[in-house]
């Protein structure tokens, strides 16, 4: 009996060594575990056993049971992990199919723009001041230095809705609006949609984005506006920008100054995108007027301020390299996906 | 404004090649725009509106001169006087002194008019004129070297000998030297002789006076027109000019006679003739000049610099300003000349001192930013909303378009929408550019259908658009319209991106009605109720309303056949391989402050004990809407059902027609104990019961 089981045990290693399929493994474990296989079968012989041998005997079946099972388990475990492999080798037979990529969305340059603005200012202490589109001639005009005769005042220069009521034709009438409300010190960046009654062309758009920033304190001066717009411009740009400022004229600052970066792109040689002046006009800027500050009942003998201003659009088109205005409007999403 | 350079080096000293003179030009404030020529460059200088000053090639030589801190020369000439006086020859009187506070001529007799020679044509050409004779050649001449304007008339062609200057009768005609007849009226300022207007004061003579080659006797006007007055006849003649331009921004009231003096000598020296004695004028105005008193320190504390006051007075100086006396350390009195009407306050010196010294000079410091105060500085709440607005619609796939917020009001007008649509309360604009362009938007909806379509037609055929701006609309007549800020949302198209896979489908009203609930719930906003919504913008039957106490916060649903046919999307097809339907545009509209009204974050306890979950499917008629079943299930056991969820809509056998099978899967859960499963099933049997009877519904066995 016991040569008998040990036989079979050799037997079976060599069995189920062979096995490669799941078929051939359910024969393979019926003939030898099946409830009329080999080893139940031996197991019924026991009882033809003397009371002496029944114990050996009996143990070594036991073992021997439990080998062959275990045996049978690991194979099983070989060949289905086998078939699984193949499974999925010949469903992603060809892995460089593109992938499926999930939804996403951007925003609009001028979004971005102004998100990075309001970044810079904002570490600087400056905060976020709005205003209506639609303004009275006094807030756009008047309250801001603007003479009566000004030609912003002017029909075809302005979009009214009626004699004194107009689409804002730049974002300095929040200056306004907040100086009424609040009394100095104050640090505000205005951002937001301006009209003009500009034909539409590569450069000009009747409706475009600008950047306001006012700056109203006890000892503000001309050389901490230089300070300001070098600062904003080298972290918008580049830390390398250089920036100038040359006399200019507006109505509600005083000096005023044309604020100009060295050209983004041909850095000073001269190109088509500085029309070879080798110099970018991007913002208007200055001090704020004492007429101003004495519309808005602030004493010009006790406070200082500076003021600037200029397109979004054209901050973006320099940073991104974009050479029609016209672009921003038409709204096709594959110009808008180059960005956010 | 054109400076030859050579001419300009008459009346200043510099010794600096074009480019660098450009320089010197920009940063003292008169940027030069072009340089045309290199052996006698003409330069394209750009005068500021308050420069009037600038807008002569000796005004231009001043402010060099300034900078360059070199000689200025005024030309120099000699008039010689002969014959009778003047005045008993010509007489000129004034109907009102507001309109023209100075009028001076010059009788010149016995001139012989002429080509004018070599040297002045090409000074004449090279300022972009051509050469017409000696006589005007030379008014022009002195009007581009000194900038005042002066005009010349044929004295004999003068009826009465005499020169009125009053405002036009109404419907009065004149000639004038373009060869236009124009048509006056009383808001234009004139010269006219005993008859007739000759002239409009100020802008452009008649051709009836004109100095021609039969002129013997020339009478040369040099005056001082109100500016507004020029400006408004002007405006209303549609007529601008070389002198009318200078006019407007006023010209230098004692610059009329040295440049009255100046033209007749030259005259006199080309064409010949007898100056004769005197000017006749009327009593012109004597000029008081204004004082400025000027804190130096001043100066230094607005630019942020150290300039010594010698300095200061310096560059005062060399701009025509007189230094009148040092009234004490602290302040100094300083006289502004007759040409520098833009000169009021001490502010308009602090802004001479730093140009002519040169911003360049100016360091450029870090201000002291101290932290201001709370209000002051921290964000406006609403910001926080719209960046997560961005934030998570970005990541749901929409792109954000910006638009200018005009609208054609044809578009709306096509629509036919019911009287008291909130769309039609428009503000019109007064002076649009186009008509397309031709009233506030009071929707965004004209808008992103534009887009849609700009986009469909170019084959970017799946689309999810949001915009984030300002409609209007209009109050009552002279008052500003009311601005409100809204999302507006888009979709059409496929809903996935499943790429080569097969599986795919069109975006429908669900998929849309997720994104309007989704941003509800995110922002916190619960206590809206949905209603439908009948409106010719959106298909019937799909399309909803959201409200919140009574006021409609969102509408959205599908775009009505007649909307995409006004903006040509109706024979686009989506772009679904095997299908052939037709595309469906979703547009939705929320008022963002609904959003705006976050709520605080508050941490809840995560729960403690175990849910439960209970399954319950009803048969119900069709018409019972689902989200009245879901209401009425949370609320029947507010404490003990945590959640409810439709998770299966089954219509067909064995469901009897007409109705419909809803499967909900109901979460007990208490937040105290742990609950029983007795007590859990009698909740639940009762709760069928209650659907059965309130709704008539069946519960599945």
């Amino acid at each position: 009996m016991e040569k008998e089981l040990l036989a079979l045990k050799n037997e079976a290693i060599a069995e189920i060594a062979k096995i490669t399929d799941q078929q051939v493994f359910e024969a393979v474990r019926i003939r030898y575990m099946g409830s009329k296989g080999l080893l139940p079968q031996l197991s019924r012989k026991i009882g033809d056993l003397s009371e002496s041998e029944r114990p050996n005997v009996g143990k070594l079946l036991n073992e021997v049971k439990a080998f062959i099972s275990s045996e049978l388990a690991s194979k099983f475990r070989e060949i289905t992990e086998t078939a699984k492999e193949k499974e999925l080798t010949h469903e992603t037979s060809d892995l460089t199919l593109p992938g499926c990529a999930p939804l996403s969305g951007h925003l609009h340059p001028v979004t971005l723009v102004m998100q990075e603005i309001e970044q810079i200012f904002s570490r600087l202490g400056f905060k976020l001041a709005f205003g209506p589109e639609v303004e009275t001639d006094y807030y756009n005009l008047e309250a801001l230095n603007f003479s009566a005769d000004h030609p912003a005042r002017d029909m075809q220069a302005t979009f009214y809705l009626d004699d004194k009521i107009l689409l804002r034709t730049h974002t300095s009438p929040v200056q306004i609006r907040v100086m009424e409300k609040q009394k100095p010190p104050l640090r505000i960046i205005a951002m937001g949609k301006c009209f003009r009654r500009d034909a539409m062309d590569a450069s000009h758009s009747p409706v475009f984005h600008q950047v306001e920033g006012l700056m109203v304190d006890k000892k503000v001066t001309f050389s901490d506006l230089k300070g300001i717009m070098e600062l904003f411009f080298q972290e918008f740009f580049d830390p390398g920008t250089k920036v100038r400022l040359t006399p200019s004229f507006f109505p509600f600052t005083e000096p005023s100054a044309e604020t100009s970066v060295l050209c983004t792109n041909c850095k000073g040689s001269g190109c088509s995108v500085c029309k070879k002046t080798g110099w970018l006009e991007i913002f208007g800027s200055g001090m704020v007027n004492p007429e101003v500050f004495r519309n808005v009942g602030y004493d010009p003998e006790t406070w200082s301020g500076f003021a600037f201003g200029g397109g979004i659009e054209r901050l973006a088109m320099l940073k991104y390299g974009i050479d029609d205005i016209r672009l921003f409007y038409e709204n096709d999403i594959r110009f808008i996906k180059q960005f956010g | 404004m054109k400076i030859p350079v050579n001419w300009l080096k008459e009346y200043t000293d510099f010794s600096l090649d074009v480019l660098k003179l450009a320089d010197c030009l920009r940063e003292g404030g008169l940027p030069v725009e072009t340089i045309e020529g290199t052996d006698d460059p003409v330069l394209e200088v750009e005068v500021t509106p308050n420069r009037c000053d600038c807008l002569s090639i000796f005004g231009v030589a001043r402010q060099v001169s300034a900078i360059r801190k070199g000689k200025l020369h005024f030309p120099s000439f000699q008039v010689n006087e002969t014959g009778e006086m003047a005045k008993k020859t010509v007489r000129v009187s004034i109907d009102d002194r507001k309109d023209c506070p100075n009028y001076s001529c010059r009788l010149i007799s016995n001139v012989k008019v002429g080509e004018s020679p070599e040297w002045l044509k090409k000074r004449i050409e090279s300022l972009g004129l051509r050469s017409i004779n000696n006589v005007v050649d030379v008014t022009n001449y002195v009007l581009f070297e000194l900038g005042h304007p002066l005009h010349a008339f044929d004295f004999q062609r003068l009826s009465g000998s005499m020169i009125i200057v009053r405002r036009a009768k109404s419907g009065e005609k004149i000639k004038t030297i373009d060869a236009l007849e124009r048509t006056l009226s009383p808001e234009i300022l004139v010269i006219a002789d005993s008859e007739k207007p000759v002239a409009i004061a100020g802008i452009m003579g008649g051709t009836d006076s004109e100095v021609s080659s039969s002129t013997t006797s020339i009478l040369l006007e040099s005056a001082y027109f109100n500016p507004s007055i020029v400006r408004k006849g002007s405006k209303i003649l549609k007529l601008s000019t070389e002198a009318s331009y200078r006019f407007e921004r006023s010209v230098d009231p004692l610059g009329i006679e040295p440049a009255l003096n100046r033209a007749s000598a030259m005259i006199q020296e080309l064409a010949g003739g007898e100056i004769r004695k005197g000017i006749v004028s009327v009593n012109p105005k004597p000029f008081t000049p204004l004082k400025i008193s000027l804190r130096p320190e001043k100066v230094n504390s607005l630019l942020g610099t150290d300039i010594k006051t010698s300095e200061m007075l310096d560059i005062l100086k060399r701009l025509g300003f007189r230094i009148l006396k040092n009234a004490s350390k602290k302040s100094v009195s300083v006289e502004v000349p007759s040409f520098r009407p833009d000169v009021r306050k001490e502010i308009d010196l602090v802004e001479e001192i730093a140009q002519i010294r040169g911003y360049a000079g100016i360091p450029s410091t870090n201000p002291c930013l101290p932290t201001l105060s709370p209000e002051k500085r921290m964000p406006e709440p609403f910001l926080q909303a719209e960046a997560a607005t961005r934030q998570l619609l970005t990541g749901w796939g929409f792109n954000e378009v910006l638009n200018y917020g005009l609208i054609d009001f044809k578009k709306i007008e096509s629509l036919n929408l019911p009287s008291d649509h909130p769309w039609l309360k428009v503000s019109k604009l007064l002076s649009p550019l186009t008509e397309e362009q031709s009233c506030l938007r009071p929707g965004l909806f004209f808008e992103l259908m534009a887009n849609a379509r700009l986009n469909v037609h170019r084959v970017n055929q799946n689309l999810r658009l949001f915009e984030l701006g300002n409609v209007f609309h209009a109050g009552k007549k002279g008052e500003v319209p009311v601005e409100q800020k809204m999302l507006g949302l888009l979709m059409t198209g496929r809903f996935g991106n499943s790429g080569w896979r097969k599986e795919d489908r069109q975006i429908d009203f669900f998929d849309f009605k997720g994104v309007i609930e989704e941003l509800f719930a995110v922002f916190g906003v619960a206590e809206y109720r949905l209603e439908t919504l009948s409106d010719p913008v959106f298909q019937p039957g799909l399309a909803l309303k959201a409200d919140i106490h009574g006021k409609t916060v969102a509408v959205f649903g599908q775009v009505s056949q007649k909307a995409v046919d006004l903006y040509e999307l109706g024979s686009f097809q989506v772009d679904l391989p095997g299908t052939s339907e037709n595309r469906k545009i979703w547009f939705g509209e929320m008022d963002f402050k609904s959003l705006e009204a976050t709520r605080k974050r508050q941490y809840r306890f995560l729960p403690r004990y175990p849910a439960v979950r209970q399954d319950i499917a009803l048969i119900i008629r069709k018409g019972v809407p689902a989200d009245d079943l879901l209401k009425f299930v949370k609320s029947f056991s507010a404490e003990l059902i945590e959640r409810v969820e439709l998770f299966d809509v089954y219509e067909g056998p064995p469901v009897p027609q007409g109705s419909v099978s809803l499967a909900f899967a109901v979460s007990y859960r208490s937040n105290s104990r742990t609950l029983t499963t007795e007590e859990v099933t009698e909740r639940h049997r009762q709760l069928g019961k209650e659907l059965e009877q309130r709704f008539g519904a069946q519960v599945r066995k």
